[in-house]
């Protein structure tokens, strides 16, 4: 397998305090990397220092065998696109926004678009189905909808890996499956590697192909979603019972919650 | 409604450009000093001995050139300074920088440095004082290289307080005459007797002009946001760095020349970006032209409202912006 991103020995925060500590992950080509781990364990630090909005203090992340860190801020926005939680509300069309995705491919003095980034926005807003909004204003269009909306313009960025910080929150469950199965679609049909935070269990069980779970910003574990979320790791990590039963349709691992009311019967 | 961006950013472009040619006519013609228009051209032309040809040529024009250049070069550093900092509230004038060049001219005004060093030294002051203001602004705000939107407003408001405090307690210890160079300062006004000054200004801010489009495509992914930009190539710690430098030479220049004039900055982009949405290759130029014209008519509204005396232009400027201001706060699309 080959490997389009590898994280090795990293320590990361902010200020002097580390919050990552000596994490290792190697991603390779085709993934759908899951973060999962408890608030506060090191999902969106990981997820920032993997873009390289945030500087190691030591370790480094190597993306096609050359380290992250000492590429431009242009550089790595060809390699690595972002999708975030959220994004200002500015008054901007969403074919407009989709298109900025070619910033990072701007000559020193491009002032304007070609028609060939025009037609990729058009092409990657038909696949994420944005294309009938793309004259409305992106502070006017609903959550999903502007979630949908950053994932095209990451696309047009043509990165080798797209990076996602809970891609589903604020969502509704509508939107969350269009949106996780979106996700799925393109990495089979791009063959698009890809990694992502995710806080709901089971829909990383569902869409991930591989987990990474994080606890006191230290990895307890990666591995397939069934190795990862047994009852056994999930107490272990986020200090919670629960029950790990089988989705009777995709025969993943699926969650069921165990309230405080109910912990007598679990005993039985 | 017009579709393609490039053509309605040329239209745009070519109604600004008319206003102003039609504002400058206008303001050529007025005055105290009946001249019509319909000689204008005549006079200009072919009369050179006439008093009405000296009237138009060293008293009229030279405003009107530095209306342009100031306005032009306020309602620049506005829209970069709003557009860097993603806050309609931001301009030269809340940032305090307005009062600290104002706080230098009084000072040396009041200590008679022109005396020793000459004229020259007024606009210099001017400048010092606002660039200094800016990097006290800046400094005091920055955390570790992060700008905090909340405390650098509240630090330039503050800072704009204590200078203008200071700026009262040397009127209040001047002289007569020292008292009246420094309301002229204060309040600001066109009326700038040094011929050089006006075409250095001019120039200064049309460089400004073409060395603030090298940052127009990374003004437009900062308004996305910080995490944003970082994410679409933009280094926006360096970008917030030029971009502030470049409006703080604006700011300062126009300062030295002109006196504080408020609300441009602020009123200008502000009505510009209601048009053209968030998108800085058309809103640079735009806010331009839109300062240069909005400066010379308040000029000329200054000059001729209660003629002969004549208002500061400072006074206009902050009336009609200062409306202008409370509309926008009350407005509903308070963000960029």
């Amino acid at each position: 397998m080959l490997s389009v991103m590898d994280i090795n020995n990293l320590f990361a925060g902010y200020g002097n305090k580390n919050i990552l500590k000596d994490i290792n992950i190697s991603i390779n080509n085709g993934d759908i990397l899951g973060i999962i781990g408890p608030n506060g364990s090191g999902k969106t630090t990981l997820l920032k220092t993997a873009c390289g909005i945030i500087k190691p203090t030591a370790g480094e992340v190597v993306i096609e065998s050359k380290n992250l860190y000492s590429l431009s801020v242009k550089e790595i926005a060809r390699k690595v696109a972002v999708v975030t939680q959220s994004i200002e509300p500015v008054m901007i069309t969403v074919l407009e926004y989709v298109v900025m995705g070619r910033m990072p491919y701007y000559k020193k003095f491009q002032f304007f678009e070609s028609k060939e980034d025009y037609r990729l926005a058009e092409k990657f807003m038909q696949l994420t189905d944005t294309l009938r909004i793309k004259d409305q204003y992106m502070s006017e269009i609903s959550g999903g909808e502007r979630q949908l909306a950053q994932v095209a313009r990451a696309l047009v960025q043509q990165p080798l890996i797209l990076l996602l910080d809970e891609p589903t929150s604020h969502l509704d469950i509508t939107h969350q499956i269009k949106i996780l199965d979106l996700i799925r679609r393109l990495n089979k049909e791009l063959n698009l590697t890809v990694v992502m935070v995710l806080h709901d269990l089971n829909l990383a069980a569902e869409y991930c192909t591989k987990l990474t779970m994080l606890k006191d910003g230290k990895i307890h574990l990666t591995d397939t979603p069934d190795q990862v979320l047994t009852y056994k790791t999930i107490e272990d990590v986020y200090d919670t019972i629960v029950i790990v039963e089988k989705n009777p349709l995709s025969g993943k691992p699926f969650i069921i919650p165990v309230t405080e009311e109910n912990k007598q019967l679990t005993k039985s | 409604m017009i579709k393609s961006r490039p053509s309605k950013y040329i239209l745009l472009i070519s109604v600004l450009i008319i206003l102003l040619i039609f504002v400058s006519i206008v303001s050529l013609c007025v005055g105290s000093a009946q001249i019509n228009f319909s000689n204008i051209f005549d006079i200009l032309f072919y009369q050179h001995n006439t008093w009405q040809y000296s009237v138009l040529t060293e008293i009229r024009l030279p405003r009107i050139v530095l209306g342009f250049a100031v306005g032009g070069s306020l309602g620049l550093a506005g829209a970069l300074l709003q557009g860097v900092f993603r806050n309609p509230l931001v301009e030269p004038y809340t940032l305090g920088i307005s009062g600290g060049a104002s706080l230098g001219v009084s000072l040396v005004i009041v200590l008679q440095l022109t005396s020793i060093f000459g004229l020259f030294v007024l606009p210099l002051a001017g400048f010092i004082g606002a660039i200094i203001t800016m990097f006290f602004v800046y400094f005091l705000s920055a955390k570790k290289g992060v700008l905090k939107i909340n405390s650098l407003l509240l630090t330039g408001v503050m800072i704009s307080f204590i200078s203008s405090s200071l700026v009262m307690l040397i009127m209040s210890i001047a002289k007569p005459e020292a008292l009246h160079s420094i309301i002229f300062w204060v309040m600001g006004s066109l009326a700038q007797p040094n011929n050089n000054l006006i075409l250095i200004a001019l120039i200064v801010s049309l460089i400004g002009l073409i060395i603030s489009y090298f940052f127009c495509i990374r003004l437009n992914g900062l308004a996305l946001g910080e995490d944003e930009a970082r994410n679409l190539g933009i280094n926006t710690a360096s970008t917030r760095k030029w971009v502030f430098l470049i409006a703080s030479l604006l700011t300062g220049l126009s300062v030295s020349v002109a006196g504080v004039i408020g609300f441009v900055g602020l009123v200008v982009p502000h009505m510009i970006r209601i048009y053209t949405g968030p998108d800085h290759r058309i809103l640079l130029l735009a806010s331009f032209l839109t300062g240069a014209v909005f400066l010379i008519i308040s000029d000329t509204i200054a000059r001729v409202i209660i003629s002969p005396i004549e208002l500061p232009v400072g006074v206009i400027t902050g009336i009609i912006g200062g409306i202008i201001f409370v509309y926008a706060l009350n407005r509903k699309q308070m963000r960029l």
